[in-house]
């Protein structure tokens, strides 16, 4: 905009420049300061509203109803022996029953996906799978299975096995079609089609597939210990509603609660590592 | 000279129309064919599963698994209990939804349009995302007692998420172009908000609305195993009880039926208000 003649110009523009660009910042800094503590502030008072509704609800229901949060925290320190000895037989039903089930859920979805007729003649069976509550098998297989792990595992498994199913087929079929025709032009044989792009392209539906998998196999280990359980964190809390040992139930609940989030934060940080080694995201 | 112009033309114009129909013809045909044969391989497959279920109910005992026939004949002599567990059921599902589908798209609105409180709850609903609702069943089974109650609160827990979450997403996606042209026409907040972010949201909602209703089926079941007094649930149980295994098998057939009809509901419901409001679904 000037002339190189007048120097003391430009350095009053880049001093103007300097100055706005200070103010702005530090502004952009004193709001984003604002935002955090609002943001604590916030969550803290969350927090404390629920425990003091809990506190309040204690107050208001007879203890063998409603605990307060000083007699879970109390049971939850005098069981906690009770409690860490049902916390394995829990976790390895989960385990089991969430890699068995999202194994056969990415084999098959990949199978069924190889032929897009396949597809076709089997999506309304995958739909309707979707919306069957699977959950409700759970006595049919304690009939069939005992009252050991298998049934657990195979609940687990069971409900685990539907979203990767179709999360599979749909992130294997649904291709970039410019990609697939550059691959197909490019004289890419079927093979290298589904190792370069398909996996690749059906990455992020696969993994949200698993960490809604890992969810549902922590539900599915749960609700088979209500049904038939001598052992893990569901039968323990049946045992306390039969008991009338509430606050036990109640601290059982807090480390269910405790074990449900880190399963849940191990399958989304598996997501995130993976996705973001390949560079994808979803949508 | 229109007349030699005109000649060629219109029977070129002829074999064009007979070929084009002719072409028509033969897709119409292909496709027709392709469906049939979809159709008839759709009805093999269940025939198989049906036929497979049968022969292994053949070797099996009867406690162990009943086979069609059974169930049917278990469905027809149990029909009384299991009609009047099927109402509870439904009605169970159809109050608990309501309530947690009204309470998601309120919720999720607020904190689609709030980028604090949005920021704030987001540990908390993680959290909540995680926790498997139906393991806080026997914690409301001792508060609200055996009847309907819990099952409803439950189910109305389990469905809230879905419906949540879908629409702070459809709240926040917005037409940018719309956005300004609403701004730039002096709409208020409360109109942007209602015409313009809860319309363009419904396709998210009425997603969030077919999940909803598929949780709030397994969590109203899942109440009924552990306070079983009423509902399918609690029919089943009884029939592990006593292991008779065909009344567990019809009263599951039943509460599948129970679950499909949601669904499709839940489907037809979106179908006939994106039409309505003729929007197009939401990708993926």
């Amino acid at each position: 905009m000037t002339s190189r003649g007048r120097l003391h110009h430009e350095r009053t523009e880049d001093e103007l420049f300097q100055y706005f660009y200070e103010r702005e910042r530090s502004a952009d800094g004193s709001r984003r300061r604002r935002e955090l503590f609002a943001t604590i502030v916030g969550r803290v008072a969350l927090v404390f509203a629920f425990v003091a509704t809990w506190w309040v609800a204690s107050a208001i229901y007879p203890p063998i109803l409603v605990p307060g949060p000083q007699a879970t925290w109390q049971a939850l320190i005098h069981e906690s022996a009770t409690i860490g000895r049902n916390v394995p037989a829990t976790l390895v039903e989960i385990v089991l029953g969430f890699v068995a089930g999202s194994t056969l859920g990415i084999v098959f979805g990949a199978l069924i996906a190889q032929s897009a007729w396949a597809e076709v003649v089997l999506r309304p069976f995958v739909v309707v799978s979707q919306a069957v509550p699977k959950i409700a098998l759970a006595p049919i297989l304690i009939i069939l299975l005992g009252y050991g792990l298998a049934p657990k595992v195979a609940i687990a498994a069971l409900i685990a096995f539907f979203p990767l199913l179709e999360n599979t087929i749909t992130g294997l079929r649904r291709v970039d079609p410019d990609s697939l025709r550059l691959l197909r032009s490019l004289g890419a044989g079927r093979w290298q089609i589904f190792v370069k792009l398909r996996v690749f392209s059906a990455l992020p539906l696969v993994f949200a597939g698993l960490r809604i998998a890992a969810v549902l196999a922590t539900l599915g280990a749960i609700v088979a210990e209500f049904v038939a359980g001598n052992k893990g964190l569901g039968a323990l809390l049946v045992i306390a509603l039969g008991t009338f040992s509430t606050p036990l139930m109640y601290a059982t609940m807090v480390v269910l609660t405790a074990l449900a989030l880190v399963v849940y934060l191990a399958a989304q940080w598996l997501e995130r590592k993976a996705l973001g080694r390949y560079n994808l995201s979803i949508e | 000279v229109s007349a030699g112009v005109n000649g060629p033309a219109a029977t070129d114009a002829i074999t064009r129309e007979v070929l084009h129909d002719r072409e028509t013809r033969a897709v119409v045909a292909a496709a027709n064919r392709r469906r049939v044969g979809q159709v008839v391989t759709r009805v093999l497959v269940l025939a198989l599963f049906v036929g497979t279920w049968q022969a292994l109910a053949a070797r099996y005992d009867a406690t162990l698994l009943p086979g069609p026939l059974a169930v049917y004949r278990a469905l027809v002599r149990g029909s009384r209990v299991i009609a009047d567990a099927a109402f509870a059921t439904t009605v169970e599902i159809a109050i608990g939804f309501a309530i947690g589908a009204a309470a998601g798209v309120v919720l999720g609105a607020f904190l689609g349009q709030s980028r604090l409180a949005k920021r704030i709850c987001h540990p908390f609903l993680v959290v909540y995302q995680a926790v498997p609702k139906t393991g806080f069943a026997p914690m409301i089974v001792l508060v609200l007692g055996f009847g309907l109650m819990p099952k409803v609160a439950l189910a109305a827990m389990s469905s809230i998420f879905p419906v949540l979450e879908n629409t702070i997403v459809g709240v926040q996606r917005v037409d940018e172009d719309t956005l300004r042209l609403f701004r730039g026409l002096g709409a208020s907040p409360l109109q942007l908000f209602f015409k313009l972010r809860l319309i363009s949201a419904l396709p998210h909602i009425t997603t969030g609305f077919r999940a909803g209703v598929i949780l709030a089926t397994v969590s109203v079941v899942v109440a009924e195993f552990v306070a079983g007094r009423i509902g399918l649930g609690a029919v089943m149980m009884v029939g592990t009880a006593q292991l008779d295994s065909a009344l567990v098998f019809a009263a599951l057939f039943v509460l599948t039926l129970i679950g499909l009809a949601y669904y499709f509901a839940a489907l037809l419901f979106e179908m006939a208000l994106l039409r309505w409001f003729n929007l197009a679904p939401p990708a993926a």
